[in-house]
């Protein structure tokens, strides 16, 4: 009875993993930032008051939680299969110029419609080119992960030859921007004065899909399965290959929706910098919230305000923003460390369970 | 004669734009021999291009800048080995952590120490060394046999981490932990204190390749300046098979492919140059495609070890 209240309590612990290990995170930056001379608490205190201390922040906030999060559920859709998508980054940029290609044709001035097409051109063109990999790990047997990663800087590259090229705003001369989408197909700000936008929305269901096509469905059930243990499924008679090409085109999907939403909810156009490295914070945002959609949704929000906090705090106090990225990295470490140390103890209490 | 000296500036320019990828390459063979991948390569790398830069930015020694530059990414090779080996996390997901701490970090640090100077500040590269005799040949010995020092380093390790491989009881041991460490461990070796090694000598090559963007090519360091090299590196180990003359073949590839489109930008062709810029990063997924064999991979790769499991 005893042990069972503690191993009870163990598993709380385990629970509370990612918060005390965020704190460790946050303490090791203080030190780099008083090292550097900066007052850590004021630092953070900006931080803070720059990403909540305001509608403004606020809003700010959720916009990137929803970026965010559709991307951090990308990645963990494909994790599920133990498929390892880093590409989300090129596959957002893909799936924002598909949706910018629908903004900005006739289609994109029909209202409601022109979102819709938008959204479904972002998940089309994201999903399509997520299938490359997904085709040269099932044919060729070679990693994804290197793939995805190398295919990112080729995405850039594109995106950048289409700005300064055949998709240049002709008005313009300088800046390689693509032209302005219809007004029809920006997606409406639902926080009047803010630039909150109905992404959110999206967002939120996204969360449902996934967590119905994860825990709901056959096609799921047979993901799992073989992200579970590959052998297995491939005994049971699943076709490994096909769910491979389904979750990569799913995830890639997601990502690409991402682009759409940015280019339709935030920018109204498409540019080369539409993404500030999204798409490798949501690997860390998948591992943190264990690539289940509503930890995802967690890990997305706080993040999202680390980062808009961190920009609030570049402009006020000029501490560069890649602040966030190191407090991010950190937070997983520590989280990796804390998550094995609460792991061993539980093991401990249960062999103990055992001797008792 | 002009074709034959821009044939040849290509040829040289694209052995010294493979040195990083030789560095990298050689030291992640050496890693994934041991039974680990490391992912973090690329973090590492820039650890080792900021290192090398600060270090001799404030002392004005290139020697103190190479150990600095091997310094930082040695740190982030045992907090690695601490979260693969030890605490037998997934490999994959400490190397992609040991990545983004490398990306966040020096670019933190690097606006902490210079602020948001417009003018970025500079170092004096290392200047080149010609090969006695060879560099006399006139018109293209200048060009084809003058390197900086740190290139003669990285072509001169690869016999070496061959023979270190291959030919020693330390390599012998490397190998045996990465195609069956229990085996390894029955017969003496220690599992873990070997993949520590193998890491921390990966992580110091690692950071002598990151060191030749700083202190041989622009003199100045950039954020994101290594451009995925760490990646290309990991792409040339699984084409080279794990071995060091292949991985450096592949390396070399990709030098050459690299000098080659900058020679085309420079000569101006009707190619846009983004599609040229692609070319070294479209090139390692090619000839992984066409080369890779899932039985060349050390047997024990990426699997944690635990002492006394079955």
């Amino acid at each position: 009875m005893k042990v069972e209240l503690q191993r009870k309590r163990l598993i709380s612990f385990r629970s509370c993993v990612p918060f005390l290990s965020g704190g460790f995170a946050f303490v090791v930056v203080a030190i780099i930032l008083s090292l550097a001379g900066v007052n850590p608490i004021m630092a953070y205190g900006v931080m803070l008051k720059g990403a909540f201390g305001s509608l403004h922040g606020i809003a700010d906030t959720l916009v990137k939680t929803t970026s965010l999060l559709l991307l951090g559920l990308a990645v963990a859709v494909a994790f599920k299969c133990k498929v390892w998508n880093l590409g989300t980054e090129g596959q957002l940029y893909i799936g924002a110029l598909g949706a910018t290609l629908i903004g900005i044709s006739i289609i994109g001035s029909i209202p409601i419609l022109g979102i819709i097409a938008m959204l479904a051109a972002g998940f089309v063109f994201g999903g399509c080119f997520a299938l490359i990999p997904a085709a040269l790990k099932v044919k060729f047997g070679i990693s994804e992960i290197i793939v995805t990663v190398l295919l990112n800087f080729v995405v850039l590259l594109f995106i950048a030859y289409l700005l300064h090229g055949p998709l240049k705003d002709p008005t313009t001369v300088f800046n390689p921007y693509s032209p302005v989408i219809f007004s029809e197909s920006q997606l409406p700000i639902i926080l009047p004065h803010t630039r909150l936008h109905a992404g959110i929305i999206i967002a939120a269901l996204a969360i449902i899909a996934v967590y119905v096509l994860l825990s709901k469905t056959k096609i799921g059930f047979e993901i799992r399965s073989v992200g579970a243990n590959i052998k297995a499924a491939r005994y049971a008679g699943m076709n490994v290959t096909k769910s491979i090409f389904v979750i990569m085109g799913i995830s890639g999907g997601i990502a690409g929706i991402t682009g759409a939403v940015l280019v339709s909810g935030v920018q109204h156009l498409l540019i080369e910098g539409i993404s500030p490295g999204y798409g490798f914070i949501a690997v860390i945002i998948a591992l943190l919230g264990r690539n289940n959609p509503f930890g995802v949704a967690i890990a997305a929000f706080f993040f999202a305000a680390l980062m808009s906090g961190s920009e609030v705090m570049y402009r006020m106090l000029g501490i560069p923003s890649s602040l966030a990225i190191t407090l991010q990295a950190l937070v997983l470490i520590f989280v990796l460390i804390g998550e094995i140390f609460a792991r061993l103890q539980i093991h401990k209490t249960e062999n103990a369970m055992k001797n008792w | 004669m002009v074709d034959l000296v821009f044939t040849v500036s290509i040829i040289a320019s694209g052995i010294r734009l493979s040195t990083p990828v030789i560095f990298a390459a050689l030291g992640e063979t050496i890693v994934e021999r041991s039974g680990v991948v490391n992912l973090g390569i690329e973090g590492m790398m820039l650890m080792g291009a900021f290192g090398g830069f600060i270090g001799t930015f404030f002392t004005g020694s290139i020697f103190v800048g190479l150990l600095f530059a091997i310094s930082g990414p040695i740190m982030m090779a045992i907090l690695m080995a601490f979260l693969s080996v030890n605490l037998r996390t997934n490999q994959l997901v400490a190397g992609l952590a040991i990545w983004l701490l490398g990306t966040g970090l020096t670019a933190l640090l690097y606006r902490l120490i210079f602020g948001v100077a417009t003018i970025s500040p500079k170092i004096n590269e290392i200047s080149p060394i010609g090969l006695p005799i060879l560099s006399q040949i006139p018109v293209i010995g200048s060009i084809l046999f003058s390197y900086d020092p740190i290139v003669y380093l990285a072509f001169l390790l690869v016999p070496l981490v061959h023979i270190f491989l291959f030919k020693t009881n330390l390599g012998l041991k490397i190998r045996t932990v990465g195609e069956n460490p229990r085996q390894a461990d029955a017969s003496g070796v220690n599992v873990y204190r070997i993949r520590y090694l193998a890491l921390i000598i990966g992580g110091a090559l690692a950071g002598l390749g990151g060191s030749c963007f700083t202190l041989v090519s622009t003199g100045s360091f950039l954020e994101n300046i290594t451009a995925g090299q760490g990646w290309i590196a990991l792409a040339m180990v699984i084409f080279g098979r794990w071995k060091p003359f292949y991985a450096v073949i592949g390396a070399l590839i990709f030098g050459m492919v690299d000098s080659f489109q900058i020679g085309l930008q420079s000569i101006g062709t009707a190619i846009p140059t983004q599609f040229l810029l692609m070319l070294p990063y479209i090139l390692p997924i090619i000839i992984m495609a066409g080369t890779y064999k899932r039985s060349y991979a050390p047997a024990a790769l990426a699997v944690p070890y635990r002492r006394g499991e079955r």
